[in-house]
This record gives C-alpha cells, sequence and structure tokens, in this order.
C-alpha cells in the first residue's frame, strides 16, 4: 500500500495503463481493461464520420477511466500540437501521450519535432507524456522541458519483440527526475515484469492484450506481471555473480 | 451564394456565411455530441465560439473525436 503513481499531480493506483485498439469487439476490449485494472485508457483523435453516427469511445470509458488522447500518426510538431489542442477540447483533459512519427514505417519518433512539440505543450499547459527513443538524453531533455513523465520504447510499435536495449531503459530510469513509462514492444507478461524490476514506474501497452489469443486472460496475467515486477523492482535483486555461490551451510557437511 | 471549404480532407460546396454551428447542423451532427472538436485552417476552434465563429471560403475544416487508439 501506499505505493502510487504520481504522474502530473495525479495518483494511479495501477502502474499499467492500456490502449483501446484492436480487440476483436468492443465487449472483449471493455472486458479487458477491467482485467488489467488500468485505471487510464489510451485513445486516439480522428475525423469523425460523416456518413451516419457511430457511438463514440467517451460514451462507454468516459466516465470509467482517465482517458488519456494520443498523437499517433502525427509527423510535425504541428499536427501534434493541434492535435492536442482537440483531444483537450474533446476530452476535456490536458494529458497527452505526445507521439511524433518520424518514419511511418519502423513508426521510430522524430525527436527533433517531438522536443518541439513537447516545449509548445507544455507551455500551454499541457500534462505532456512523450513516447519517445530509449535514449537517455532525449529522456533528459523531454524531462528538463518540464513533461510528465518519458515513455521510452521497448521495441517498436506493435512488434512484442519485449525490452530490446534492456541496460538502455534502466539507465534512463536510474536517471529520470520524472516516471519512465515504457511504451510500446511488450509481447508478453515476463516483458512488463522486466521493465517494472528495471525500474521503471509503469508499462503502457495495447497490441500484446489485444492481439494476444485470449486478451482478457491476458490483460489478467499483464496486470499480475505488473505488480510481481514492481514488488521485485522494491524488495531490491541480489547483484548478478559470474560463479555459483553456494545457497547452503558449508560447515557440518558429513563425511567432512 | 455557395463557397467551397475543405471538410475532413474533401471538397465541400455550402452556403455562404456559414457558422460553425450551422456547418454541424447541416451534416447532421449534434453540437452538444460528448468528444466532438473542431479546428479550422489550422486552429483550435473551441466549443463556446461555435455559435458566433464563421467559416470563410476555402477554409479547412477537420471536425473530430476520439476513436480507439494505442
Amino acid at each position: 500500500m501506499g505505493d502510487t503513481l504520481i504522474i502530473g499531480g495525479r495518483s494511479l493506483n495501477s502502474r499499467l495503463l492500456i490502449g483501446s485498439a484492436g480487440y476483436p469487439n468492443q465487449q472483449v476490449m471493455l472486458d479487458a481493461i477491467v482485467a488489467s485494472g488500468a485505471e487510464v485508457v489510451t485513445v486516439s483523435i480522428r475525423r469523425i464520420s460523416l456518413s451516419g453516427y457511430s457511438e463514440s469511445l467517451v460514451d462507454v470509458l468516459a466516465n470509467r477511466y482517465l482517458l488519456l488522447p494520443n498523437t499517433a500518426g502525427c509527423a510535425t510538431a504541428r499536427d501534434a500540437v493541434l492535435t492536442a489542442r482537440l483531444a483537450r477540447e474533446s476530452l476535456e483533459t490536458d494529458w497527452i501521450k505526445l507521439e511524433v512519427i518520424g518514419d511511418r514505417e519502423t513508426l521510430y519518433p522524430d525527436v527533433e519535432e517531438l522536443l518541439k512539440a513537447a516545449a509548445e505543450l507544455v507551455t500551454d499547459g499541457f500534462v505532456v507524456l512523450p513516447y519517445c527513443n530509449d535514449d537517455p538524453v532525449t529522456c533528459r531533455k523531454l524531462a528538463d522541458l518540464g513533461c510528465a513523465a518519458v515513455m521510452p520504447l521497448g521495441a517498436p510499435i506493435g512488434s512484442g519483440l519485449g525490452l530490446c536495449n534492456p541496460r538502455a531503459i534502466e539507465l534512463i530510469c536510474t536517471q529520470s527526475a520524472v516516471p519512465v513509462i515504457l511504451d510500446a514492444g511488450i509481447g508478453t507478461a515476463s516483458d512488463a515484469a522486466l521493465a517494472l524490476e528495471l525500474g521503471c514506474a509503469g508499462v503502457l501497452l495495447n497490441t500484446a492484450i489485444a492481439k494476444a489469443r485470449q486478451p482478457v486472460a491476458m490483460a489478467a496475467a499483464m496486470r499480475a506481471a505488473v505488480e510481481a515486477g514492481r514488488d521485485a523492482h522494491r524488495a531490491g535483486r541480489i547483484p548478478k555473480r559470474l560463479h555459483a555461490d553456494p545457497s547452503s551451510p558449508q560447515l557440518g557437511l558429513i563425511g567432512s | 451564394m455557395s463557397m467551397t471549404i475543405r471538410l475532413n480532407g474533401n471538397t465541400e460546396t455550402v452556403e455562404a456565411n456559414l457558422t460553425v454551428l450551422g456547418l454541424l447542423t447541416r451534416l447532421g451532427i449534434d453540437p452538444q455530441r460528448r468528444g466532438l472538436a473542431l479546428a479550422m485552417n489550422g486552429a483550435l476552434v473551441p466549443r463556446r465560439t461555435w455559435s458566433e465563429a464563421t467559416i470563410a471560403a476555402g477554409a479547412d475544416v477537420e471536425i473530430v473525436q476520439p476513436l480507439q487508439g494505442g
């Protein structure tokens, strides 16, 4: 108890932030979110359909969860800033998951545009959570600009490769003045646990749950993994050794 | 009098001197609908100004709402 994640002055009991895209259907999405225990759910901001009414996600999610809009797909600071402002108007939240994509194939961030957008949005009063590279320098610059957290990628978005560079993630966690949320690349529960063990304050994931064979069961597994990883981090892992160190007493061995 | 605007990436012909509220009504979109937001020429048009904000010929209008996202 008492181990809450604080972002932008808001306390969260769950360290798992979850996306709302790609589920087999809406009911599975809702059940998976419940099973995950997440309080924060990400959404995108997109053009409405002009050909007829479609139920808005706000209608089904907004009263139960803190919706975190993203700027996914934006390729320039200008588009990301406008999307953030539209999101604030749409959802009446200052929180924004800032994504500025530099390459449509790999979905790696455009750091130059990301920093520009982050600076503008922080000045405009947003609680900025930037999706960024697993680069300690970029993360430090984002924190210095006033971002409420940094969200380095574990691996490319949707790849499920896990944490490709755990040493860099650990270094970012050690140095960061703001919470580090591992964003993107999680494939299964052990990846999420590792992120927390390395010192991440939380994980944000979508595809690993939405595209699992059983999304609701995977959501429960992710919840348990995040809690276990956090507990292990707080408990403190033993130092790694190159060779064996017997755990049973060496004295009193028969025949000696 | 009619004019041409860009609406969510498509070219549309609408009557001149249309307000944002008038455009939404014309499109059959309930302006009270939750989650709605609108930008014109790259700038947010706050909901509270929709009844006065007029749309100029050639304006680039984007109407958005939250959808699934990661």
